[in-house]
């Protein structure tokens, strides 16, 4: 095998910059731990992160966002490929794990210490300090925002502004290109350089390939560097761990790096996600998109199963999503600033399965059920009605086989009695769970209640992997509490050996 | 691409917002089509570069197998050629649809890319963007890309 072009060491390595290997690097330094990250996309200093959509998304969103699931229906699975991960590409959503899922994940899954409630709460508003979490304030909202709060009121729905770490926010609506005021305290800006402040090192355009595994112990990590500019490999690396090696790669990634280590049992299996669409509306006055936080305004449902938000386009994705072509389209294109876009995301019944794949790209297998479908049209309906219900003109539900343009709330009533099937639905997904779960039953799970692999010594996996159910909600808060819960046991426990 | 596939990217894309219709309607190669085209496809997956290149073909040889006519959309007039792309994207088959919504993205692409386009959208109404400094902007950083600071050591 050639000679590595890097070698490094550290006491713990870190695979992947995101919500959950920032907050591991941010807690294990921070306890005096050498830590080294490791990265698969560029570290890009704010003011290097392009504003126009083709090279932000062509250098920040993991493959353009065409990575998506198998079949032939695919749904696009949308991930930030950059240090920062996927929290440099959102818009910052802040929401403590729903108790439900907290109790489900104590009485199923044995995860009563993991999930604490003393402990989290501690850890949450610790989180939220640090992160600067705020309520939308009415100044950034924006007119798409401040539309679907009408909608909200006028049909009597529970909506209100969302909780972002994001203050000084100044509505520039561009959270996915990177804000410019480093107002969202994404991992990039927030954790990564707390943690190299603490003396954590970071590697990136490093690709991670294989744990290396010695005596049933995790020792390092082999991959490959790559070319910042062709993405092709310049040669291997090889990083060596003294205490461990966490896998914080994303729930499509980290067991496709487990599945290459050699771990097999359930790695991969049970892979979740909340998948939404979106409904956009025309209305007769300006509503500005572009100006206001990105996602300011959301109507929780939770006990049907879906969560609605305002999601403010760029305009080249806001344009693709106007129906047509030619002059009809170009009618439409020429009033851009008269648009508002509001999606629903669900907590879907489906579990699916990911695998290794031909050449960098692994197989996911995830197909809705019958009664996701359900849940999914009842959100699209609801959304087309709220659009009506703000003043919409026109509304563009953006489901096959139903017409492109509805122009009266009484078609709604098409919308939530077609018979719709799973190809006439236009999903996308960011919140992806499971492939590695959590739990204390080994039959049952990956990793331990300690985020250790049931196979591998010093072998850990901190990101939304070990999840063993979705949500409903935003996951970054719930990624970053159950992260630190785990690494500040794992730093105590260092502590206690070297002391020993 | 092959030359062809070239040719006939240009002529699709610019189908969707010809020169000289109604609304906003870019300039005669105000748009960089192919080259957005380009960029998408080295910057998605294989599965996806080849889906756009299947969607091209699937575009071009529309008015063969959906109107019957031994003709490629290239040599049909602007408003025939976006009268096909709005069928393709009406198409009760989902990979049509899909594949042809991939087209028009990468149209969306282009034509935004142009803060001239953007501004005559009117997206950023009332904002006071100052469009010339969004266009040197986008052009610095497009430069550093290549040059971004990094922060791998590397160790012979």
């Amino acid at each position: 095998m050639a000679r590595p072009i890097l070698v490094d060491e550290a006491d713990y390595i870190i695979v992947g910059t995101g919500a959950g290997g920032a907050t591991a690097a941010r807690v294990l330094s921070e306890a005096g731990c050498s830590v080294l990250m490791l990265e698969e996309g560029p570290h890009l200093r704010t003011e290097d992160r392009p504003t126009g959509l083709l090279d932000a998304m062509s250098v920040a969103v993991r493959d353009f966002g065409t990575q998506t699931t198998a079949g032939a229906t695919p749904i696009p699975l949308l991930q930030g490929r950059l240090v920062g991960g996927s929290t440099a590409i959102n818009s910052g959503i802040i929401w403590r794990m729903p108790e439900n899922v907290r109790r489900q994940w104590i009485d199923e899954h044995g995860l009563d210490d993991l999930v604490d409630e003393a402990a989290m709460l501690r850890i949450y508003e610790q989180i939220e300090e640090e992160l600067e979490v705020e309520v939308t304030g009415d100044d950034v909202l924006g007119g798409n925002s401040h539309k679907m709060a009408d909608a909200a009121k006028a049909l009597g729905l529970p909506g209100k502004p969302i909780a972002r770490n994001a203050r000084g926010c100044q509505g520039r609506s561009r959270c996915l290109q990177g804000c410019p005021h480093e107002a969202r305290q994404s991992m990039d800006v927030s954790y990564v350089p707390r943690a190299m402040a603490d003396g954590a090192r970071l590697h990136d355009m490093c690709r991670a390939s294989r744990v290396l595994v010695r005596a049933g112990r995790a020792v390092g990590v082999t991959g490959e560097v790559l070319d910042r500019r062709t993405r092709r490999s310049t040669g291997r690396f090889e990083v060596r761990a003294r205490l461990g090696v966490i896998v914080s790669a994303g729930a499509v990634h980290t067991p496709v790096l487990l599945h290459r280590t050699g771990l097999r049992g359930l790695v991969g299996e049970r892979f979740q996600a909340h998948p939404g669409s979106a409904v956009v509306g025309r209305f007769p006055e300006p509503v500005v998109m572009g100006y206001g936080a990105s996602q300011g305004y959301e109507v929780p449902m939770r006990e049907r199963g879906f969560k609605l938000e305002s999601l403010s386009l760029p305009p080249e994705m806001l344009a693709a999503r106007l129906p047509g072509a030619g002059s009809a389209w170009q009618e439409r294109l020429a009033h851009l600033d008269c648009f508002a876009q509001w999606a629903f995301q669900m907590r879907m019944k489906a579990h699916g399965r990911v695998r290794p794949g031909w050449g960098e790209q692994p197989v996911v297998k995830f197909e809705p059920l019958p009664r996701d479908l359900a849940v999914a049209q009842e959100a699209m309906a609801l959304l087309c009605e709220m659009m009506f219900a703000a003043g919409a003109t026109e509304v563009y539900p953006g489901l096959g086989h139903l017409p492109e343009v509805l122009t009266d709330r009484s078609e709604v009533e098409l919308v939530r009695t077609a018979r719709l099937r799973r190809a006439d639905f236009h999903f996308m997904a960011s919140h992806l769970f499971g492939t590695a779960c959590a739990g204390a039953d080994p039959s049952r799970s990956v990793v331990g209640p300690d985020l250790q692999s049931h196979e591998v010594r010093g072998l850990y996996v901190m990101d939304a992997a070990v999840f063993p159910t979705n949500m409903g909600v935003n996951p970054q808060h719930s990624i970053m509490t159950v992260v630190w819960r785990a690494a500040e046991r794992l730093a105590n426990a260092t502590r206690t050996t070297a002391a020993a | 691409m092959l030359a062809m596939e070239r040719r006939w990217a240009a002529a699709v894309l610019e189908g969707f917002a010809p020169v000289g219709g109604a609304g906003l309607a870019p300039a005669e190669g105000e748009a960089d089509y192919l080259g957005a085209m380009e960029q998408m496809m080295r910057a998605s997956t294989r599965k996806a570069a080849f889906g756009l290149r299947v969607a091209l073909w699937i575009a071009a040889l529309a008015p063969v197998w959906l109107l019957g006519k031994l003709h490629t959309l290239g040599s049909m007039s602007r408003e025939g050629r976006a009268e096909i792309l709005a069928r393709l994207l009406a198409h009760r088959v989902f990979l049509v649809r899909e594949l042809t919504l991939l087209l028009k993205l990468s149209a969306c692409m282009a034509l935004f890319a142009r803060p001239s386009l953007r501004e005559r959208s009117n997206y950023d109404r009332g904002l006071g963007l100052d469009y010339e400094a969004v266009e040197s902007s986008g052009e610095r950083s497009r430069v550093h890309l290549d040059v971004v600071a990094g922060s791998s050591e590397e160790v012979a």
